[in-house]
């Protein structure tokens, strides 16, 4: 077995991990408590179906086609033997069946099935071996049968789950271990456990550190709860004020009265609205080829801000983004709401089949309402039953079904007062001026083509035809199309076509439309233009099929919209004797389905749900949740560390009414969550609880990439603090601005900055998201692609963060600007040196600190002094060169950066004075230090 | 700690334990973090002949009529009505539709009789090291979905690069350099970086773009006026806080994986340019690859530097040549294209062969799909084109132990559908896995539910292409 898979380690992990002791196939039949088990039963309730699934599709099911005429499909099959003539099977002598040795891939040369990914787990395996060590008993199909219907089967403790019925046929029988189930299983309301710790989250906490043997660290500094907290909750350091006033404050009250404080910032939203858009997938674009504006998008993420700023009720939030419009489509708020279903990456044009660009939306959809608010990614059952939970395809399309009759539309929505209209009015001259040219310069091309037209017609004597009348002639009778064109002329025509096409999208950015959708009959939809409301919403919903093989081209049994039923299966199986009605009926008329479903979504009973949002709370705290993976609670998922925490504090959050912002006071006021991050025993610790699963201590964490950006701004006295409004463009990397991108049939139009700092320093939330033009800086700190739901984001150390937080100018104008500021607030430098460090590392330097930077800075004037920097102008035009499309030629045209001949930078080297850049250069490397980077 | 897994990826620490939150309970088929370095070099599954890949994609979609696959048929049938056959079908084929010959002419050439359209004048001589492949079928016809798909196995996004998976599997030879390197146009191509993104794959699987002007790799270089001397003490200035900070928190690994990774950095700064610099080549190797002659000198460096850096030892090129969508001018803008192409790539097989270098090198050249023998205008002048195809398609392969010298597999008498030897893309996925040692069911990766591999759900080799 070779390094690369590492196989039996893995194996032997993955066995420890459920509770089994086993390293010998011999006793695990023991372990897996299979002593004395009915072999029959255990062929027809396990083994069968787990044949069926792994080996008839190669074996049996086409008897045509039955690989090495090895046919699985009976015990005579088995025995009969293949090409080979050597039986599969010897009843009572697993080890040396080939059918059990090929399942064991203990012969590297004869593994099956062939595939990793259908492997037979351990437990499939010592099924097998125990089923041919008893004999291999097959009943007949009578037999079968009566197993079958006797529904007695609890092997192992194990559940059946009664969903909506199965594609496959065993499916329905399979058997969950209870603690794959752990999601789906209803509420339950725990008991607080009785220890020294009053705090429940405390008291919960230490009860598995208690039993762990772990002792838990001690409280954290106040310096870095502050800190801690204020990033937490709004994604920025706290100011030199805010930091004495906690340090100062000695009473029992300075901590919840701080958090308080911070819960009231409106910072606060924009910080906890940049998590949920993670999920939510936000961006300003389209993607794909063409990856058009989504001129209205901002005003969702605006809608998200507002939402965590007002203290949404969780429930109230759900229903909104799923069917807002089904709720009040005269409130704007309700339809911009539902912008969330329309956040995917979607595009539909001449070039693609309207029939797959619909599924596609289709299944986005569902998977992302899975993902978000069950978190289950439903995708798994597309095109099968799921291998590991207890969905079967079924449920997949019922759910889709709930989305077909949903439509996308650009809906009239007025502007509410609460929402930020600024620079709307500038941007818009703009763009018109921006329009107004490029239709001049297509004007004068027309001219061009139709002067030679005419010089054509008039050398052959022939009356002028205009364009649109010409055309129709056969090719013979009329000039060429294009004639007297270059291919210059040709390239450009086609940038110019692409470039009004684009422009005219931006401008809608500037009227009152909602990003949303309405129930209606199906309509193809380009992305090309706006898409408004239909004249007509008449018509039947469209039926929702079982797509085989999740092609839109194979379609099965029809079903009607329907909601999860493992949640009511799960609720009857452990309330036996409760009346649990079947989960809601959804209408299969073309209203309200998204509004039923989304209420079974926020019912106070529904365990996917409500542990969704409260670990993710969770996570957002201690950098991972109680369930580790925040989008998968299902098999496959990590299992909650603290599952009776978890119910317990959905209860709470239930019984504040679904706030979230109770949920936060509650965890930040926890002795866990205000640990330090280091212990007295660290070591002893690490070993014991190497992923601080238990929380001993608190796990330090890198900034997010949006942190950095907005604490180098507030830092460097830069930000602006403005909410909402239409996304601005901070300066990013000029190459990367200045890039030709490829749209369909063109390049794009530069990336240009917004024209003043202060519109340029807002927070990063408001900067424009292009899907095919990420911000390069926020990109190389982990921030995540909005093509794929982020559960959580990563933070890798990698060279390229280096060059960007060093070498870019975006870093270094932060750093000046601090410098500035510095020096016009103290006139001395220890001064300046002093508030510099508080504000970027909150904490005065020590004296050691103090001399050592007085040092670079003597050593840095004198190096400026000697070579003062070079003047860099910002470039007005690019020349751009591509290969027109038609000819492949190569052509060039100018492309005007107008931003910059009206722009205003900010303050450059060479502008300041040796002893500017001297400072400039400490703040940089302020920045780049590993206190700023990281939080405890 | 190797400087590789900084330069491109994560070190240890945090970024391991990232990692292994992507990883579900039944880890079984992958290494578990921070046991080793996921970049070392690994073994490969199975004996194979390549260990590095140079792909050449040709964004647009070459039409293989005009190239390699000739279909004299056409000439007959030059301007007549064509009706398809089939259910859904996107507006571009739309219409009434005319069946269109090729403006080039083709000939055999090579032992092995290769068929080449007239504009292949340098590739004709190395026409025997060369595995024709004309069974392979998209399934998008639509650019970006169509690059996706070619790239990462998914039409939608999102999923790793074909290159993160090698480099996955295999690990990396230099640790000085990324071992997945993207040769780019200016302009990146539709669908942009996700073109060549690690998707779930942890980040130092990501291709590393060397972007053909400027700054090779964003922010390289220090602000101009910033000397190196300057830069030095301010990085002694800058370990010397993190030193400090260090003591106060003990416990924190990645303190130091992040000091170092700024060592690396500056390192960087002067080795990075070094590997770009193809001026120490010998006068005579440039003229090769037509470096210099207006028509080829840009493709032409791509290709010398995709050999520099697979001399290093990097795994993983991919080298882009955009605008192959001739929709219109099909005869002048392919022409051009071909032209460029030509003496660059033969040059690089040449000399990947006189090297030694041919047999562990895999030269892989398509584009994301073929084109249609039709076209929607009824027009015989200059200005015909052809629309996209995604039932048949040029592709070939040299090197790395493919059949060279053979065609394989065949499309129907107007080129319009593959008839022979006819496979989904995700069958070449699985072969060039194949030709690399790598089993695509085996090289799976653990995320959302599920362990996903580059071919979604399992393809088959094709046995014909493979020696």
């Amino acid at each position: 077995m070779h390094s690369f898979l590492h196989r039996h380690t893995l194996i032997i992990q993955l066995l420890a991990l459920w509770g089994l002791l086993v390293v010998c196939g011999g006793c695990r039949q023991n372990e897996m408590g299979l002593q004395g088990v009915d072999a029959e039963k255990l062929f027809v309730h396990e083994v069968y179906p787990l044949l069926e699934s792994k080996c008839f599709a190669c074996h049996g099911n086409d008897p045509e086609e039955i690989e090495a005429a090895f046919d699985l499909r009976s015990r005579e099959g088995m025995l009969g033997g293949g090409e080979s003539g050597q039986a599969a099977l010897l009843p009572g002598k697993p080890k040396r069946s080939p059918l059990y040795v090929a399942a064991s891939w203990e012969d590297p040369d004869f593994q099956m099935p062939p595939k990793e990914n259908d492997r037979l787990t351990a437990r499939q395996l010592s099924m097998l071996e125990y089923w041919i060590a008893q004999g291999a008993p097959w009943p007949d199909s009578s037999r079968h049968a009566a197993i079958l219907a006797a529904d007695d089967w609890d092997f192992g403790g194990q559940i059946r789950v009664k969903t909506s019925e199965a594609r496959t046929s065993g499916w329905a029988n399979r058997r969950y271990k209870e603690e794959d189930l752990w999601a789906f299983t209803p509420l339950t309301a725990p008991e607080v456990p009785a220890n020294d710790y009053s705090h429940p989250i405390d008291a919960f906490i230490y009860q598995k550190l208690k039993e762990k043997g772990l002792t838990p660290a001690a409280e954290a500094d106040k310096l870095t709860l502050v800190r801690r907290a204020s990033f937490d909750l709004r994604g920025l350091p706290p100011s030199i004020a805010e930091v004495k006033t906690f340090l100062a404050d000695q009473s029992e009250q300075a901590y919840p009265k701080l958090i308080d404080r911070l819960l009231a910032s409106p910072h606060y939203g924009e910080q906890w609205a940049r998590h949920w858009l993670d999920v939510a997938r936000y961006a300003d674009s389209d993607g794909f080829a063409n990856d058009y504006a989504r001129p209205h998008a901002w005003r969702y993420r605006d809608y998200v801000i507002r939402s965590f700023n007002e203290d949404k009720p969780y429930n109230q939030f759900i229903l909104e983004q799923l069917a807002g419009d089904e709720i009040d489509p005269s409130r704007p708020e309700m339809l911009i709401a539902t912008g969330f279903l329309r956040m995917g990456p979607w595009e539909h044009t001449g070039m693609s089949v309207a029939a797959e660009t619909r599924q596609f939306f289709l299944d986005d959809v569902t998977n992302s309402v899975g993902e978000t608010f069950l978190s289950i990614p439903l995708r798994c059952a597309r095109c099968h039953d799921h291998k590991f939970d207890p969905i079967p395809t079924k449920d997949y399309y019922r759910i889709q079904a709930v989305f077909a009759t949903t439509q996308f539309a650009e809906r009239e929505a007025p502007f509410l007062p609460q929402e930020n209209l600024n620079g709307m009015e500038e941007e818009k001259a703009q763009i018109m001026a921006w329009i107004k040219r490029a239709e001049e310069e297509q004007k004068s091309i027309a001219a061009k083509e139709e002067a030679a037209a005419r010089a054509w017609y008039r050398a052959r004597g022939l009356p002028y035809l205009p364009r649109r009348q010409r055309m129709k002639l056969p090719e013979d009778q009329r000039p060429a199309r294009y004639l007297g064109l270059t291919y210059e002329d040709l390239g450009y025509r086609k940038v110019l076509q692409k470039e009004l096409q684009t422009l005219h999208r931006e401008l809608g950015r500037y009227e009152a439309w909602a990003f949303s959708v309405y129930d209606g009959p199906a309509r193809v939809v380009h992305s090309v233009r706006p898409i408004r409301m239909p004249e007509k919403l008449a018509g039947n919903p469209e039926p929702t099929f079982i797509l085989t093989g999740g092609s839109v081209y194979a379609p099965a049994e029809e079903v009607t919209p329907g909601i999860l039923s493992a949640i009511p299966a799960m609720k009857a199986f452990h309330q036996p004797r409760e009346a649990v009605p079947g989960g809601p009926v959804i209408s299969k008329g073309m209203q309200g389905r998204r509004l039923q479903f989304a209420h079974w979504l926020a019912r106070a009973d529904n365990p996917l749900v409500l542990r969704s949002i409260v670990n993710r709370v969770w996570q957002y705290h201690f950098g991972k949740g109680l369930a580790e993976n925040s989008n998968n609670f299902g098999a496959t998922g990590k299992k909650p560390t603290h599952p009776e925490l978890l119910d317990w504090l959905v209860g709470y959050f239930v019984g504040q009414g679904w706030s979230i912002k109770a949920l936060h006071r509650l965890i930040m006021t926890s002795a866990t969550y205000r640990r330090a991050s280091d212990h007295a025993q660290l070591a002893a610790l690490r070993q014991a609880d190497p992923r601080n699963d238990y929380l001993a201590v608190f796990s330090p964490r890198r900034l997010e990439a949006e942190e950095i950006r907005d604490a180098m701004l507030l830092v460097s006295g830069e930000l602006n603090p403005e909410m909402g409004g239409i996304p601005v463009r901070p300066e990013i990397n000029l190459e990367v601005a200045l890039q030709p991108r490829h749209i369909m049939g063109s390049v794009a139009r530069a990336y240009q900055p917004s024209p003043r700092p202060e519109q340029r320093n807002r927070r990063s939330i408001y900067t424009e998201r292009l899907r095919g033009l990420p911000n390069p800086m926020l990109e190389v700190f982990n921030q995540p692609g909005p093509d794929l739901a982020c559960e959580r984001r990563t933070a890798s150390t990698i060279s390229p963060q280096a060059f960007t937080l060093l070498n870019s100018s975006s870093s270094y104008d932060r750093a000046l600007a601090f410098a500035l500021d510095l020096q016009r607030s103290h006139s001395h430098i220890r001064a300046q040196l002093m508030a510099g460090m508080m504000r970027v590392w909150n904490r005065p330097p020590s004296k050691e600190e103090m001399e050592i930077c007085l040092a670079y800075l003597k050593e840095m004037q004198q190096y400026h002094r000697q070579h003062p920097p070079q003047k860099m102008e910002y470039p007005l035009e690019v020349r751009r060169k591509m290969f027109e499309e038609m000819t492949g030629e190569p052509f060039e045209y100018t492309e005007k950066l107008d931003i910059y001949s009206n722009y205003v930078p900010d303050k450059k080297a060479w502008e300041v004075s040796p002893a500017s850049r001297a400072l400039a250069d400490l703040c940089l490397l302020w920045f780049n230090a590993n206190e700023f980077i990281y939080l405890y | 700690m190797d400087r590789r897994a900084f330069l491109y990826g994560l070190g240890s620490g945090i970024g391991a334990i990232a990692l292994s939150s992507l990883l579900g309970c039944e880890a079984r088929r992958q290494d578990l973090p921070g046991t080793e370095n996921l970049l070392s070099r690994k073994p490969p599954m199975a004996a194979a002949q390549a260990k590095h890949v140079i792909f050449l994609l040709m964004e647009g979609g070459p039409s293989h009529i005009d190239t390699f696959d000739p279909k004299p048929g056409l000439e007959a049938l030059h301007l007549k009505e064509f009706v398809r056959k089939g259910e859904q079908f996107s507006a571009m084929s739309s219409g009434r539709r005319y069946l269109v010959r090729s403006p080039f002419s083709s000939r055999k050439v090579g032992k092995s009789g290769a068929d080449m359209c007239e504009h292949f004048v340098h590739l004709a001589e190395v026409a025997d090291d060369i595995c024709f492949y004309r069974g392979c079928q998209a399934e998008s016809v639509n650019h970006p979905t169509a690059m996706y798909h070619l790239n990462t196995g998914n039409r939608f996004g999102g999923d790793p690069a074909l290159g993160a998976w090698v480099v996955y599997g295999l690990g990396s030879i230099n640790e000085n350099l990324p071992a997945f390197v993207v040769l780019p146009e200016l302009a990146y191509p539709q669908g942009g970086a996700a073109n060549w993104g690690n998707g779930f794959l942890p980040a130092h699987f990501q291709g590393t773009p060397l972007r053909p002007t400027g700054s090779p790799i964003l922010n390289l270089d220090p602000p101009p006026g910033v000397s190196r001397y300057h830069q030095r003490k301010s990085l002694d200035l800058l370990q010397q806080f993190n030193r400090r900070h260090q003591q106060a928190h003990p416990g924190h690994g990645e303190l130091a994986a992040r000091m170092q990774s700024y060592e690396l950095a500056f390192r960087m700064q002067m080795e990075v340019p070094e590997v770009m610099n193809i001026a120490d080549e010998d006068e005579q190797t440039r003229e090769m690859y037509g470096i210099g002659q207006k028509e080829t000198d840009a493709f032409g460096r791509k290709c010398l530097l995709a050999r520099k850096l697979v001399e290093k030892g990097v795994r993983f090129v991919q080298i882009y040549s955009g605008g192959w969508d001739s929709h219109d001018f099909l005869a002048r803008a392919h022409g051009t294209l071909i032209r460029s192409i030509d003496q660059p790539i033969a040059a690089l097989i040449k000399d990947l062969k006189r090297r030694g270098m041919l047999e562990e090198t895999l030269v892989v050249w398509c584009g994301e799909f073929g084109r249609s023998p039709d076209n929607g205008v009824r027009e015989g002048g200059i200005a015909y084109g052809r629309d996209h195809n995604p039932d048949a398609m040029a592709m070939w392969m040299a090197g790395g132990g493919v059949k060279a010298g053979h065609t394989i597999g065949a499309t129907d008498d107007i080129g319009q559908k593959a008839v022979e030897v006819v496979h989904p893309l995700r069958d070449v996925h699985v072969s060039l896995l194949h030709l690399l040692g790598l089993d695509d069911s085996r090289l799976t990766y653990f995320h959302g539910g599920r362990f996903k591999q580059l071919s979604q759900f399992g393809g088959q080799v094709i046995h014909e292409l493979i020696a």
